[in-house]
């Protein structure tokens, strides 16, 4: 296991330098220099665009900048926002918390609600809740998730005015007590957490339906049943479990999906993350604080999938002991 | 052969009215001069914001132009951004899928490393990137589009193409002294087209899905050029008085992506019965 962990690990980092190079490199090519707002400006001296130039290194040639960049950000020194001048890292650690509260939130209702789902579709298959769940399911796949957001701000937040529409707290939350505080958070939290985990519930009932039915199919399921296993045991103790390993991947590879769509969630709802401090500085053009969300958002990524790697050898011993070779999905 | 699935596809419920709906809809964005009450562009200050009525079945705008019409041009744009986009995307898709899948080793081993970072990116806010820094448009939109969504159908590509030619009748024809050409254009191709074809179809859903967020976002269909994500936006600014404006073009781009998901569906069932 922990051999299987540390092969892994070490096959990232090639990739973590990948997105090192590609965001470099993206950000190389989008136009716009540091020195542009002074290059016709007769008030500022050829001396001073030098010492400009000098500042940002733009005189050096690109691969020495990359590397020196590189050297930085080992240190996590992203530089400073071009906006209000501090540090890129601190405006995102500011921002982290949030995100990460609301994305784990949202992954934790995915993982139940999918499953749940998928599984009394399975197990009821073919009768009237399966072909309601799949059909919801079908729709809520092809649902511009914005649009619901706002369709749901509209409702729940307007029309019958029961939810908190944007924000993280109330106007009086430093008044509240510790549990009002709690609470308070919890409702501005409902609604970006059911928009966001919306479609991925709809996206992982489809998986684990599939998973769930070939499970119930299985000759371990009918050598169970033959032996006199209740039912419910049947499906909760040997199909369920086995129907779950492709779960966990699918999982793995959707959160960058959920991370994005971050993006314009958290615009929408006004939420404090680092979602919409990423769409703000990309639509200001604050470089140092784009580059360091693209690294640490695929950075992410990358150890969510590790985490969703190792979840499935952990549950599965045959990836474990098959050293990586035959079933390994990454190569 | 081709009798036979089509035969299959017209017994199939989804896939039959996934391609009605798409039809209905292209004819509906094709005829939109002909059909449409009104020009998108037209405004009448003195009607606006008025809800549905028999005079504009779905209302009309903050600039009081007709919605109705502003919907039935949008499917223009819809259309050809998700063709288009995705059509970029399936030939890079294919083509690093195959290039990887048919070479193995180093070259496999690089082009895949390549793909899973590309993979780590939230797709969303690469294109946000590219397009930001860009000059936002419909042109940029469907090259960013299908720039940053090929590497899912590149592995699935890749790895249908692995495991045919380990099969029997490619190792028959590569003991007949066939030239590797010959082998992979006539007989390792036609066997992955289906499910490059399944996977396309439910692309031009979510590319039009993108589209709509980006349009949302004021960074794709630049007004006064009529889009439904767009559409929705300038709606949500008046969303307490009028709720048509954000409503019908949702529900168009709902019943757009749904259909070709539908498609998407039924011809994965044609293709591969076992699923």
């Amino acid at each position: 296991m922990k051999k299987y962990i540390f092969r892994r690990i070490i096959h990232s980092i090639p990739v973590l330098f990948g997105i090192t190079l590609l965001t470099f490199f993206v950000m190389q090519t989008a136009p716009g220099k540091p020195t542009d707002t002074v290059e016709f400006s007769a008030r500022v001296s050829a001396e001073s665009k030098q010492r400009l130039i000098k500042l940002y290194e733009l005189d050096k040639p690109i691969h020495v900048r990359y590397l020196k960049w590189l050297f930085r950000l080992a240190r996590l020194d992203f530089g400073n926002s071009f906006r209000d001048d501090r540090p890129a890292i601190k405006k995102i650690a500011e921002r982290l918390p949030a995100t990460l509260l609301l994305n784990i939130l949202s992954l934790g209702v995915i993982f139940a609600g999918g499953i749940t789902l998928g599984a009394l579709c399975a197990v009821r298959h073919k009768t009237f809740i399966d072909n309601f769940v799949t059909t919801l399911v079908f729709v809520g796949y092809s649902l511009p998730a914005f649009w619901l957001a706002l369709m749901g701000i509209i409702l729940f937040g307007i029309n019958l005015g029961i939810l908190p529409i944007s924000g993280l707290r109330s106007l009086n939350y430093d008044f509240l007590p510790w549990w009002g505080k709690i609470a308070d958070v919890a409702r501005h939290l409902v609604l970006p957490v059911a928009i966001t985990s919306f479609t991925g519930v709809a996206g992982l009932t489809r998986y684990a339906k599939s998973g769930m039915l070939d499970a119930l199919k299985s000759d371990y399921a009918r050598f169970a049943r033959a032996k006199g296993v209740t039912e419910t045991r049947v499906i909760f103790a040997h199909a369920l479990r086995n129907a779950l390993l492709p779960v966990i991947t699918i999982m793995g590879l959707s959160i960058p999906g959920i991370i994005g769509g971050g993006f314009i969630f958290e615009t929408i709802f006004a939420y404090p993350g680092m979602g919409r401090l990423g769409y703000e500085a990309i639509m200001s053009r604050d470089y140092p604080v784009v580059m360091a969300i693209s690294v640490i958002v695929a950075a992410l990524t990358l150890s969510g999938n590790i985490i969703a790697d190792a979840a499935y050898a952990f549950a599965d011993p045959r990836i474990r002991y098959s050293d990586g070779k035959n079933r390994r999905r990454d190569s | 052969m081709f009798r036979y699935y089509f035969d299959r596809l017209k017994r199939n419920k989804r896939a039959v009215a996934g391609l009605s709906a798409i039809s209905a809809i292209f004819i509906l964005g094709v005829l939109a001069p002909v059909i449409a009450p009104r020009t998108p562009f037209e405004q009448n200050l003195v009607e606006r914001l008025k809800p549905p009525s028999r005079k504009a079945l779905m209302g009309t705008d903050d600039l009081g132009r007709d919605v109705l019409s502003r919907m039935l041009y949008s499917v223009r744009v819809s259309f050809a951004v998700g063709f288009t986009a995705v059509g970029i995307s399936v030939l890079i898709g294919t083509f690093v899928g195959i290039l990887s899948g048919y070479s193995g080793g180093k070259t496999d081993a690089v082009i895949m490393r390549f793909v899973d970072v590309m993979l780590c990116f939230p797709t969303f806010f690469l294109i946000l990137m590219v397009i930001a820094f860009l000059e936002p448009g419909i042109l940029a939109v469907m090259a960013i589009i299908g720039l940053t969504s090929w590497m899912g159908l590149s592995r699935l590509v890749r790895a249908e193409v692995m495991s045919l030619k380990e099969r029997e009748f490619a190792l028959a024809a590569r003991l007949l002294g066939l030239k590797k050409r010959r082998i992979f254009f006539v007989h390792i191709l036609p066997n992955v087209v289906s499910p490059i074809l399944v996977s396309a179809t439910m692309s031009v859903g979510s590319a039009i899905l993108i589209e709509s967020g980006l349009s949302f976002l004021g960074l794709g269909v630049m007004p006064p050029e009529p889009s439904w994500g767009q559409m929705i936006s300038s709606g949500k600014d008046y969303i307490h008085l009028a709720w048509w404006l954000s409503l019908f073009p949702g529900l168009a781009i709902l019943a757009t992506v749904l259909s070709f998901n539908m498609l998407g569906e039924g011809l994965r069932d044609v293709f591969d019965p076992k699923l």
